[in-house]
């Protein structure tokens, strides 16, 4: 995200959580969290889900606390997603 | 000096995360109520808007020009938390996991076609922004 880029530029560390990691992974992120299988505009979740927003919240928020590599997106699986659309099935 | 597109651009956080304040940038298409929405014509928005840091998340909406099918937007009408997490954000920095949030938001609207814009006017504007401010760093979701 250009964005993303200019705001570290200024001297801002930054994070991002993206649903759409081909994309993002174009535009170099110097930190992201895909969070697996989150489709475009539920990037923390479901609604209401105040266990899952924080789950994912806090797993993006830590890579502003751990080495890892500029540029590279952590993609991790949150089973409580995917749970709650099967429920709704 | 322009920073070649495979370059990754870094600023080495040097604190604890309990020691940040946290801003929130979301090109998501949330605004106030009461702000301008974003222009949802086919050249998109290039704009930003400043979202107040002590924001009721109930007065906050979305305005985007992407279709419902890719961007659902269903959850976040809801609860604005999925896709700007202002709440779960209070609850972090009230149980000392950050140090805060920042006086202010700032949000855009993802499609714009306009990217020169964006490129020279738009991003360096909120870059600006996000540095004159309080934060010390930066959570961004997309949209």
């Amino acid at each position: 995200m250009l964005i993303q880029r200019a705001i570290e530029m200024a001297g801002i560390p930054t994070v991002l959580i993206t649903t759409d990691p081909a994309n993002s992974a174009a535009m170099r992120p110097p930190r992201a969290l895909c969070p697996e299988g989150f489709h475009w505009g539920h990037s923390l979740g479901r609604a209401a889900d105040r266990e899952l927003q924080r789950a994912v919240l806090i797993t993006a928020l830590q890579q502003l606390g751990a080495l890892h590599l500029p540029g590279a997106i952590v993609t991790q699986a949150f089973p409580a997603y995917a749970a709650a659309a099967a429920a709704v099935r | 000096m322009e920073m070649a597109r495979r370059c990754v651009p870094y600023t080495p956080v040097d604190r604890p995360l309990a020691d940040l304040t946290l801003m929130l940038v979301s090109t998501a298409g949330v605004h106030l109520r009461e702000q301008e929405p974003f222009a949802t014509g086919p050249l998109g928005d290039t704009t930003y808007r400043v979202i107040p840091g002590a924001v009721d998340s109930a007065n906050l909406m979305i305005t985007h020009a992407a279709l419902a099918e890719h961007y659902d937007r269903s959850e976040a009408e809801q609860d604005i938390n999925v896709i700007f997490p202002i709440d779960r954000l209070r609850e972090l920095a009230a149980e000392g996991l950050i140090a805060g949030l920042a006086e202010k938001h700032l949000s855009l609207m993802g499609y714009a076609q306009k990217q020169r814009a964006i490129i020279e006017t738009t991003a360096p504007a909120v870059a600006a922004e996000v540095d004159r401010s309080q934060a010390d760093a930066v959570l961004l979701t997309a949209g």
